[in-house]
């Protein structure tokens, strides 16, 4: 056999290294020259109190023989899995921690062992594993190994019942898996909350009959009404929701009083428990329903960032789902929230799903933001419009939007006023009330379009205006804009440039030389923010057009040589004329049209 | 150096541009100049007489002066000053009746004098003409380009009176002409070096070589296409040259400081000629397009577009003052000079009106050019609508970049300090770039006189909430001004400090202040009534405009008695 192995999808991998704390003992040296270990070299590292090592070292063999191998050896009693030094856990490095981490959960189910044992295993593993998302694995582990004998459960729960510490850190898995219901309803009555609370979540994940989802409601009515805790609280509402879901009560009377009395006294973990069971599963619940928990999700406090992050992820999967008009009433109040709103840059991805709607639900709403006395609400849609980088024109209509003359102006400035770094975006929206807004209104529009947006700007929204055919209804007033613009350019272009008002070379260079610097912080800035630049190696060449790297990868002998041509990337955008013509007035200019007034 | 010179007499574009350094050419190398060019006055060919020695005998020299090469045209062609009709108006008229009685008995040269040369096509008729016409008692000279190239290095730019070391300057600068930084610097060096003469005769000389050099400078700048470097050494010139002739002020007149007095007004003449030529054709035909300046600019700098404004308005205003003061000394009518005036400050109100870069100054410095157009407002005593809401926009982005940290005006000049302004949206840094400001109580003034009531306000909110740190000052010259002024020699003057923002306060503030400080009055270009002088030297180094030249104006009658009164 040679030194390498092939795993079960057929690459050739490193064969399992014995790795000491810090370095490698010899034997792991040994092990690591020559194919995955035997079943007596396992025993004997087994023995020497090596094999957490071996299971946890990072090169260590992650494949289902490898598994198999220890799962056949422990359960023929010659190594025991159960009895591993788990203090040392805590010395693991966390990439060692996290590779053995997910190997034991895959092999927990299949080892054989006694409950106390196996729950302080998996108590330990999740110990260490801390608040990393993949913490819970080995509860979910433990859940299947102890459905896969009800005794096992049965034990689980005796030994909480007698204190056992470990027993009660699992107490719902092993209601869970025992399907203990009759215990988990009569456990949400105990004041201790730490034996309420699993017993609550239990429920709501145990299959009930009709009967008895029903006498868990009912069981869940009574915390709710004997705890005000906020805990309990968004415990409560989980289960509701869970129970409700599964058996369809969700619109009957028990349920929804059960979920508004949770919903009472919303405090951080009834806010997170919403944005949760949003996340999990908006699309199944009845719209009055969603419309409670959206109202009390817009009670959440601005700086508790994770439920606003999941907020942010369960309203934009709304935003496209059934419940759109409740996620876009809930992210505009969650925006302006009494001056104290969630800023737009949190809320990145409702802005991604709002900016992918229709034509005329986006005209719809860009309208009624634009046209909101909420200037917060008109910089968010400012700022979805940049975190996406769109520029290009919108389809805008004003059909259903039943604006008046006046809103019909105002919309046009702020448009101009908030879109003006995306003039072609802007130009759209007023070239759509050209087309179908009021006739009176129309000379102030072509104005506008003319100046601060074509004027401003020779490249993209040119381009867009003369691009509109002649049979499109705006058509006239757009030719009229451009024709007054190719006069002005003329009349620029007779002046050409004027030598003696040119700076000095040494200016240029000073304004160069910053102009540099600012371009190269930027990019050093965007370096810093790159979560892709974190992930990758990096080289810099100084000479040629390609490199020429040699590297050996995991499980090969021989160095392999790569070529990796460069290529070219750039970004360009256009600085609007006033920028360097009169930045201040422009800044005044903008200022104005944003508060929907033009400056003088 | 003899190509340069002999590639400016041949870019001379009209006759009267000879005109205007042979006189001093020929005196000079030793000849008495005793007609100079006029116009306007039968001259019967002769353009220029002046008694000489030629070949060791004192003779008349008669220049009869044609621009550029002598074509066919020139020589005997339909056009009046055609030369061999103005030869023949010499020989038929001149040398018989107009030859002065003590010149009488002097040979005659007749001299045919031109920047070019002659063209091959006609020698063989000018040869003829001479030949034929040559007497015992008058004969003839051509005075070519190349000829005059040798005068003038033997004459005004003699080694002897400009060293090596200043004619490598005059060089350096005709060379890098379109450049105009490089250009003016090194005939910022060459005036330097000319500033130490100190006998008369030596003075004259130095302000002729002056006055040459900034003709050829001209000369090449404009076929370069590019006036910067003449414009901004003509102003330099001009406070040399005053430099030069501030000795002989107030002592008996010589024929030395005659001379200097010549040169200097020769000196403002071309200043005007290439002010008004760089605002004629470069500026004025685009003061009625929007942007039209501004666009001109060849940078993507919104700084160099700011400065190059205030630069075009400080100009207008200074061709203005000018154009009064030539006025004045050349009794022209008053309402012709205020026409003319009223012109200049619609230029100047277009200016504004077109390129809004104009409403927010950088740095501040450039309330010189803004007090300089206020002045000439003031002087016409029209627009003063659009004066106002100049006013009004100005004082309005001043306090919107200021709470902003946006681009407001700072004290530093410095290129490298503007452009990268605002370095930071910081207190700190602002207090540090804004630690003082003549701009605030100009325009202060200014609002106040105008009855600009919010804007003022504005500006005294403004100085209370964000500029408490800001000294707000103004500066009237002192004893040491003097002699510091002109040539920028020293630190002088006096700071006017702790004025308020804007009110009848801060009028009543300066106007005192004008009063306690006398040294204004003895400055010797007011005293002389050649006031434009500091007011190109406040430009030229960037000092503020004394409130002298504009606080009278904004004082109610009633109230600047008052005010004499309590100083009395």
């Amino acid at each position: 056999m040679g030194l390498l192995r092939r795993n079960h999808l057929g690459v050739w991998k490193w064969p399992a290294t014995c790795l000491t704390i810090g370095r490698m003992s010899e034997a792991s040296d040994d092990l690591a020259a020559r194919e995955g270990p035997t079943d007596d070299e396992l025993i004997e590292l087994s023995k020497e109190g090596a094999l957490l090592n071996t299971i946890f070292g990072h090169r260590a063999d992650g494949s289902e023989a490898f598994l198999d191998q220890l799962a056949a050896l422990h359960d023929a009693g010659r190594i025991d899995i159960l009895d591993l030094p788990l203090d040392r856990l805590a010395l693991l490095d966390n990439r060692d921690f996290f590779n053995g981490h997910a190997r034991f959960c895959q092999i927990i189910p299949r080892l054989s062992g006694e409950p106390l044992a196996m729950m302080r295993l998996v108590n330990a593993l999740v110990e260490r594993a801390g608040e990393d998302l993949s913490s819970n694995w080995p509860n979910s582990a433990y859940l299947e190994w102890a459905k896969g004998d009800p005794e096992r459960a049965r034990i689980g729960v005796e030994l909480e019942r007698g204190g056992d510490p470990d027993a009660r850190k699992l107490l719902r898995c092993n209601l869970e898996a025992g399907s203990f219901v009759d215990l988990a309803i009569e456990m949400t009555t105990l004041a201790d909350q730490e034996r309420r609370l699993p017993a609550v979540f239990a429920l709501s994940r145990m299959p009930l009959s009709a009967e008895q989802a029903l006498e868990a409601l009912v069981a869940l009515q009574a915390v709710v009404e004997a705890f005000s805790d906020d805990v309990t609280a968004a415990n409560v509402l989980h289960a509701a929701l869970e129970i409700g879901k599964r058996h369809g009560l969700l619109e009957q009377p028990a349920a929804s009083v059960l979920i508004l009395a949770a919903l009472n006294n919303a405090g951080p973990q009834t806010h997170y428990a919403v944005a949760s069971n949003l996340f999990d599963g908006a699309r199944d619940l009845p719209a009055p329903v969603v419309g409670s928990m959206l109202e009390v999700a817009c009670g959440v406090d601005r700086t508790h960032t994770r439920t606003i992050s999941l907020l942010d992820t369960a309203l934009s999967r709304m935003v496209e789902g059934p419940h759109s008009d409740l996620a876009e009433a809930t992210i505009e109040r969650l925006i302006t929230a009494g001056g104290q709103g969630i800023p737009a840059s949190n809320l990145a991805s409702c802005g991604r799903s709002l900016l992918k709607y229709s034509p005329e639900r986006l005209s719809r709403l860009v309208a009624h933001w634009l046209l909101s006395e909420h200037h917060v609400l008109r910089e968010a849609l400012e700022t979805f419009f940049s975190m996406v980088d769109r520029k290009e024109a919108m389809a805008f209509t004003l059909a259903g939007l039943e604006l008046s003359p006046r809103d019909q102006l105002l919309l046009c400035r702020r448009a101009c006023g908030y879109f003006f770094i995306r003039p072609e975006l802007a130009a759209s929206i007023l070239v759509g009330v050209l087309r179908e807004g009021a006739p009176e209104i129309r000379p102030h529009v072509q104005e506008l379009l003319f100046d601060p947006l074509a004027a401003n700007y020779g490249g993209m929204a040119q381009d867009y205006l003369a691009a509109i055919p002649k049979d499109d209804p705006g058509f006239t007033a757009v030719a009229s804009v451009l024709k007054r613009l190719k006069a002005r350019n003329t009349a620029l272009g007779k002046a050409g440039f004027l030598k003696e008002l040119a700076p000095s070379a040494s200016k240029r260079q000073l304004e160069a030389q910053r102009s540099a610097s600012t371009m190269r912080e930027a990019f050093k800035k965007a370096e810093r923010k790159s979560v892709l630049l974190d992930l990758v190696s990096r080289e810099t060449l100084l000479h040629g057009r390609a490199s020429l790297s040699y590297f050996r990868g995991p499980g090969e002998q021989a160095d392999r040589s790569m070529v990796t041509e460069l290529h070219g990337m750039s970004y360009s955008f256009e600085l609007p004329r006033e920028d360097v013509l009169d930045p201040v007035g422009l800044s005044l200019k903008i200022l104005g049209l944003r508060h929907g007034v033009l400056h003088a | 150096m003899k190509l340069i010179l002999s590639e400016y007499l041949r870019s001379l574009k009209e006759r009267r541009e000879l005109d205007a350094i042979l006189p001093d050419l020929l005196s000079e190398l030793g000849f008495h100049v005793y007609s100079r060019p006029m116009i306007g006055t039968t001259q019967h060919g002769v353009d220029i007489a002046a008694v000489g020695e030629d070949q060791g005998e004192k003779k008349v020299f008669l220049f009869s002066v044609k621009q550029g090469d002598l074509t066919r045209q020139d020589w005997d062609g339909t056009a009046s000053q055609s030369l061999r009709p103005s030869l023949n108006q010499i020989r038929d008229v001149y040398i018989r009746t107009k030859v002065p009685k003590r010149y009488k008995d002097l040979k005659i040269v007749v001299c045919l004098c031109f920047g070019g040369d002659i063209q091959e096509n006609i020698r063989l008729e000018v040869e003829g003409y001479v030949e034929e016409n040559t007497t015992e008692r008058v004969s003839f000279q051509e005075w070519n380009g190349d000829k005059l190239a040798e005068l003038l290095m033997q004459g005004v730019l003699r080694e002897k009176t400009l060293p090596a070391e200043a004619q490598k300057e005059f060089r350096k600068a005709v060379a890098m002409v379109d450049q105009p930084d490089v250009a003016f610097h090194h005939f910022e060096r060459l005036a330097r070096s000319l500033q130490t003469a100190s006998e008369p005769k030596k003075r004259v000389s130095a302000a002729r070589q002056l006055y040459v050099a900034l003709w050829v400078l001209y000369v090449w700048a404009r076929d370069a296409g590019n006036l910067e470097a003449p414009y901004r050494a003509s102003e330099l010139a001009i406070l040399s040259v005053w430099e030069l002739l501030r000795p002989d002020i107030g002592r008996r007149e010589t024929a030395h400081s005659k001379a200097v007095v010549s040169v200097f007004v020769q000196l403002v003449q071309l200043h005007l000629t290439v002010a008004a030529e760089l605002l004629g054709d470069k500026i004025v035909p685009h003061l009625d397009t929007p942007d039209g300046l501004a666009s001109a600019i060849p940078s993507h700098s919104s700084l160099d577009v700011n400065l190059a404004m205030f630069e075009i308005l400080g100009r207008i205003s200074m061709l203005a003052a000018w154009v009064e003061w030539g006025g004045m000394r050349n009794g022209v009518e008053v309402e012709a000079v205020r026409a003319q005036l009223t012109e200049l400050q619609g230029y100047g109100v277009k200016l504004i009106a077109n390129n809004s870069a104009l409403f927010l100054p950088r740095h501040d410095r450039q309330a010189v050019d803004i007090a300089l157009f206020l002045m000439l407002v003031h002087k016409t005593g029209a627009c003063t609508g659009d004066i106002a809401a100049w006013l009004e926009q100005m004082v309005e982005r001043l306090v919107f970049t200021v709470k902003t940290h946006g681009r407001y005006p700072i004290v530093s000049e410095d290129y490298g300090d503007l452009v990268s302004h605002p370095r930071e949206a910081t207190e700190v840094y602002r207090k540090e770039v804004t630690a003082g400001s003549t701009l605030i109580p100009l325009i202060g003034a200014w609002t106040t006189a105008l009855e600009l009531a919010e804007p003022a306000a504005a500006l005294e909110r403004l100085k209370a909430e964000e500029l408490e740190h800001c000294t707000l000052q103004s500066w009237v010259p002192d004893a040491g001004s003097e002699n510091a002024f002109y040539v920028n020699r020293d630190v002088h003057g006096l700071a006017v400090t702790g004025l308020p923002a804007a009110g009848p306060d801060l009028i009543r503030r300066l106007s005192d202040a004008t009063r306690v400080e006398p040294a204004y009055r003895s400055l010797s270009a007011i005293a002389t009534g050649n006031w434009p002088v500091i007011l190109t030297a406040c430009r030229h180094y960037g000092l503020p405009v004394p409130p002298q030249f504009w606080i009278d104006g904004l004082v109610p009658p009633g109230a600047a008695a008052a005010v004499d009164e309590e100083a009395a």
